[in-house]
């Protein structure tokens, strides 16, 4: 009973997410409203981030210990911190999510995850070579990121943000990526 | 059921449908579990399967379900195709909004949202739902519904029941043929048993018999048919006989009955009269309590005509009126309509609880108004617990309930009378007792108020109790000193039942004749009674009570004089009580005042009952502290003096003795003896008298005459010793004088022979003169021996020695009855009579001279007193002391004889030492008589005795 209950306020609230969902996966949304559509686009983005890692297993030798943070590097753009920020305290698998914004080379290799927006893409494409081979999940939003060797990369279709994942650049990342996954992604070698 | 369907067929049929229905049943046995067991494995099986495909597919479709990849969701979905059965499938998102579907081709997709449900597999009427959430993480993210349809599940269902049918069916045919032949075995000789028995109950021939084929129970059977036929055949002869003496039978019962219903019409119609003529009510009534009968007494009693009584409740004839009433028997009550509804619930109850008697006492009221009271005796009428009614007994208890009440006032009377006597006896003054008698009296009567007065010395009357708001208005400011109303002259209304001396009751007395109004202040007098009192038959005074509302009765008067004799015995009594108890504490008070130990002792309990103030305050004696020999000697038991003496020797005796308390330096002289109550107890009654001055004088006394006794001892010496010696040298002048006279007689001239005759006659008169002196004085000293003198021959004796000289002298000596015999001194008395006689004698100068000797008895004293009588010459008044007096004499020496004066002392000396008296009485010229008494040993013994 109580259960119904609670379902049917979530009813209400949801309604609001939705509504809220299509906003954020509109891109071309009102030029006048294009800073607040950036920060929705990254909201989003950063959503499908914290989704991926539901779906992609890390070696073991990625982590001191078996609940060791997964630390997710991203730039200082004002819309993709405040959009990571509400990842801020999640769990994946027991582990907490740390939020990072770039400081230093040697520090970004500490990194699970490294996220390539388009603003500060300059400024992180000369380290992503380096961070090929190790056990980082690269994710980008460019071509140029995608050439460069990201292993997932953000695209748009019609309305919906879609993505693709380059196999090769995980496998030799060494992340198992689920079936799952892969079956909603575009697959690339 | 199918037994009762059976019931009328023939044997053949039966056999025949219970072989089939025997056949029908193993088939089912046979073919139900099977049928169930591969239906359940079946259910089982599909809903597991589709429980396992449900999973696995929401398992796939997390990631499009999380990425919101519909199409991806969808493709998932369709996979489900290549199962044939699934109707329709969905998947739901977290927020339960649809988020992809898949519908069978041919179907419709499900309408609306999909139920609610928890997960897993539910069986509905042609289909099956499974429900399952989606699980990432061990976060629900959304859920998948499918359902799978069962036409598959039908059709084998459908399947399985052809084929038992036709199971059942092929059996039953099989069972028909089979049955058909072989039921003949059994039936074919019933049935010929039947045509036997049809034949033999239709033509009543009972000669005919059944063949027999076989030995079984069919065999049995028509051996007994055959052997009951051969029985039936005997008993119907005899039946055609009993049945003619029957029918003679019944005819006769037939009369008798006829004859008892007469009878029982007869006892009817009497008990009808009965009830009619009944001198108490009895009425009829139904189960409700309606009246449908009521007899001409009912009608009698309460007025009403019968016709009028039918058809009403009982409870009508109740008073209900709001109001006083007054009973024939002259009882008052009040009525509410609560008597009325009270009588009919109790009837009510009576009849609904079906009672077999109920009985109570009530009121009717008569058609004129009047109340009657009743006795009701109720009885139920039923017939098989079937209430048919009820009949009531109504009795008039009028003269009942007037005697009730008589007997009701009557005990009134005497409660009063008793409280009297109560209040009598616990209240401490006379005046107590009135005010009793005055309350009693005014609650018998239900008077307002009231007072008693008494007739005092003068005539007039005093109150002596006044009601309490009869005193509050007579109060009169100059008598606040007293309590009551003294010195009121008889008049008015209660001077004339005074005066009368008969009751007076009036309800109207300003207008009675005798009335003389009310004083100012007095309460108006509505209604007054007064009765006199009497006391041993003497006017006492009057009751007066007034203000009853309606007035006095007969009987309140009559019941106040029946109270006035106790009254009077009451206050009466109540008066010599205090006057005795006055009294009694007077004589307590005595006693207390005594310088004596006064107790008394119950002698049974030993206990002490009084004890007086010197007894309390001298001795420090306790009654209350214990036994009397516990408290008053320090004993552990009864002393020996009480149990051994006074309770054991004679009752009536008192015993007395000193004693002297060391303790407290004093004597005391007891007397102890027995008290004899009137309840037939007794106690023991001491006096101990404190008679310590007494004891000293006595000491006193004692050496006083110790001291006499000694010094009279020496004068008696004295005056023996005197006279014995005076006698010698006296002889000698006597005896020289003769001589002078004898021998120089001559020689002296007649002068000197004068003298000397002188001289001898003297001496010779001093010798007599110490004789008598010296016989004196050895009376006082002499013992005396007393024994038993019979003073007849002692005076005879007296008389024989003296008879010359009373010859000579002309005496009669008279002795007019004989003298008693005495204890005495005989030698004394002697000499005590021949004195007394001798002087007698010689003082007489009459011519019969006479001297009587003889005793009185007189009452004043215990001895006889006895005497010597003369007609002599007498003793003046004025010389009787002196004569009793040594050497005194009357008359001249030589006169009467001459004497020497100590013949009447000598004889008070013995008389003294005999412990008697004497005394003269004497008129001159007429005679004297001496009178002495004898008080001899025998007083003194008895007084000893006392000690």
């Amino acid at each position: 009973m109580t259960h119904t209950h609670n379902r049917h306020l979530n009813r209400t609230q949801s309604a609001l997410c939705i509504v809220l969902l299509f906003l954020c996966l509109d891109v071309s949304f009102d030029n006048a409203y294009a800073q607040s559509a950036k920060n929705i686009e990254y909201r989003a983005k950063a959503a499908f981030i914290y989704n991926f890692l539901k779906f992609i297993s890390y070696p073991e030798s990625a982590f001191p210990s078996p609940h060791s943070p997964i630390i997710i590097t991203i730039g200082s753009t004002p819309d993709i911190v405040s959009a990571f920020n509400t990842l801020k305290g999640k769990k994946i698998k027991g582990r907490p999510l740390i939020i990072e914004q770039y400081t230093t080379d040697a520090r970004l290799k500490k990194s699970h995850v490294v996220f390539f927006s388009s603003e500060d893409e300059a400024l992180l494409q000369k380290a992503l070579p380096a961070l090929q081979t190790e056990n980082i999940l690269t994710i980008g939003e460019t071509d140029r990121c995608k050439k460069a060797g990201g292993i997932i990369h953000f695209y748009p279709e019609g309305t919906r943000l879609r993505f693709e994942i380059n196999i090769t650049a995980a496998e030799r990342a060494r992340l198992k990526i689920s079936s799952e996954l892969l079956r909603l992604a575009k697959i690339t070698r | 059921m199918i037994t009762k369907l059976l019931r009328n067929t023939s044997i053949q049929t039966k056999l025949r449908i219970i072989l089939m229905i025997i056949c029908l049943a193993v088939i089912c046995i046979f073919a139900a579990p099977v049928i169930f067991t591969d239906y359940y494995n079946y259910r089982n099986t599909i809903s597991h399967a589709l429980d396992t495909l449900t999973q696995i597919v929401g398992k796939n479709s997390r990631a499009a379900l999380l990425f919101g990849d519909e199409p991806a969701a969808q493709d998932i979905l369709a996979s489900l195709k290549t199962e044939q059965n699934v109707a329709y499938a969905c998947i739901l998102d977290r927020d339960d909004t649809l988020f992809a579907q898949y519908v069978k081709a041919g179907w419709e997709p499900h309408a609306g949202p999909v139920p609610e449900m928890g997960s897993g597999v539910r069986f509905k009427k042609n289909y099956l739902t499974a429900f399952h959430p989606i699980v990432l993480n061990d976060e629900t993210i959304g859920s998948i519904y499918i359902k799978y349809e069962l036409s598959e599940f039908a059709s084998r269902l459908r399947h399985y029941g052809a084929l038992t049918l036709f199971l059942i069916l092929v059996s039953c045919g099989v069972a028909f043929v089979l049955s058909n032949r072989l039921q003949r075995i059994i039936t074919l000789p019933i049935l010929r048993l039947t045509d036997i028995a049809g034949a033999v109950s239709q033509d009543k021939n009972y000669s005919l018999r059944a063949a027999k084929d076989s030995d079984d129970e069919i065999g049995i059977l028509i051996d007994g048919f055959n052997e009951m036929l051969g029985q039936i055949q005997d008993r119907e002869h005899q039946l055609k006989m009993h049945r003619d003496r029957l029918e003679d039978l019944v005819e006769q019962r037939t009369q008798e009955l006829r004859a008892a219903n007469e009878e029982l019409r007869a006892t009817r119609d009497q008990l009808d009269k009965i009830i009619a003529d009944s001198i108490d009510c009895i009425i009829v009534t139904d189960s409700a309590g309606v009246i449908n009968r009521a007899n001409k007494a009912f009608s009698t009693m309460l007025g009403f005509p019968e016709e009028e009584s039918i058809g009403k409740l009982i409870s009508n004839f109740i008073p209900y009126r709001i109001g006083e009433y007054e009973s024939t028997a002259g009882e008052r009550f009040q009525v509410d309509d609560t008597l009325r509804k009270a009588a009919h619930a109790k009837i009510t109850v009576f009849l609904d609880q079906k009672r077999s008697v109920q009985n109570w006492e009530t009121h009717l009221v008569h058609k004129n108004g009047m109340v009657i009271p009743v006795d009701i005796n109720m009885v139920v009428l039923q017939d098989e617990q079937q209430l048919i009614g009820s009949v009531a007994i109504i009795r008039d208890i009028t003269e009942r309930r007037k005697a009730e009440l008589q007997i009701m006032r009557q005990s009134a009377v005497l409660e009063a009378i008793n409280t009297v006597f109560q209040e009598m006896i616990t209240c401490e003054t006379d005046e107590d007792v009135a005010r009793t008698c005055l309350a009693l009296s005014e609650k018998l009567t239900k008077s307002r108020f009231g007072w008693i007065g008494e007739l005092n010395e003068t005539g007039t009357l005093d109150t002596i109790a006044l009601s309490d708001p009869g005193w509050d208005a007579c109060r009169i400011p100059e008598s606040d000193k007293g309590r009551l109303i003294t010195d009121l002259h008889l008049q008015g209304l209660w001077g004339s039942v005074l005066k009368n001396g008969a009751s007076l009751k009036t309800d109207n007395p300003s207008k009675h004749p005798d009335s003389t109004g009310v004083p100012e202040g007095h309460p108006p007098l509505e209604t007054f009674m007064g009765v006199p009192l009497f006391y041993e038959d003497k006017p006492f005074g009057l009751i007066a009570l007034a203000n009853k509302s309606g007035g006095y009765t007969e009987a309140d008067v009559r019941d106040i004089e029946t109270l006035a004799l106790p009254y009077m015995e009451a206050l009466m009594r109540k008066r010599t009580t205090i006057t005795l108890d006055t009294e009694r504490k007077q004589l307590l008070s005595i006693f207390d005042s005594m310088n004596a130990a006064i107790y008394v002792i119950d002698t049974d309990s030993y206990q002490l009952l009084f004890v007086n103030r010197y007894m309390r305050e001298t001795l420090g004696i306790d009654p209350e502290q214990g036994t009397c020999y516990e408290v008053m000697m320090g004993f552990a038991a009864p002393c020996d003096f009480c149990t051994k003496k006074l309770l054991a020797e004679d009752p009536a005796k008192t015993y007395r003795w000193e004693y002297y308390s060391p303790a407290l330096d004093k004597h005391f002289i007891v007397h102890d003896r027995m008290i004899k109550w009137s309840d037939g107890r007794s106690a023991k009654f001491s006096m101990s008298l404190d008679i310590t001055d007494r004891k000293q004088n006595e000491q006193k006394i004692r050496r006083f005459a110790a001291d006499l006794e000694r010094s009279n001892q020496e004068l008696n010496d004295f005056a023996y010793i005197a006279s014995h010696d005076l006698k010698e040298p006296l002889r000698g002048i006597h005896n020289y004088a003769s001589f002078l006279i004898e021998d120089y007689g001559e020689k002296l001239d007649a002068e000197g022979n004068r003298m000397l005759t002188t001289l001898t006659t003297l001496s010779e008169r001093l010798e007599t003169l110490i004789e008598g002196l010296l016989e004196y004085s050895r009376m006082g000293r002499l013992d005396l021996s007393f024994r038993e003198t019979d003073l007849n021959a002692l005076v005879a004796d007296v008389v024989e020695t003296l008879t010359i000289r009373l010859t000579e002298l002309g005496i009669d000596i008279r002795i007019p009855h004989p003298l008693p015999t005495i204890q005495c001194d005989a030698t004394r008395i002697q000499e005590v009579f021949r004195n007394l006689i001798t002087n007698a004698m010689k003082y007489n100068d009459k011519n019969e001279k006479w001297i009587e000797i003889g005793y009185e008895d007189r009452p004043s004293l215990q001895v006889p007193v006895l005497y010597v009588r003369d007609n002599g010459i007498g003793i003046p008044q004025k010389h009787q002391e002196a004569i009793f007096k040594i050497f005194k004499r009357l008359h001249a020496r030589e006169k009467f004889g001459g004497g020497t004066g100590a013949g009447l002392p000598i004889v008070k000396k013995i008389i003294e030492r005999h412990l008697g008296r004497i005394w003269v009485e004497s008129e001159p010229d007429t005679g004297t008589t001496f009178y002495f008494t004898l008080q001899n040993a025998q007083k003194t013994t008895a007084s000893e005795e006392l000690d």
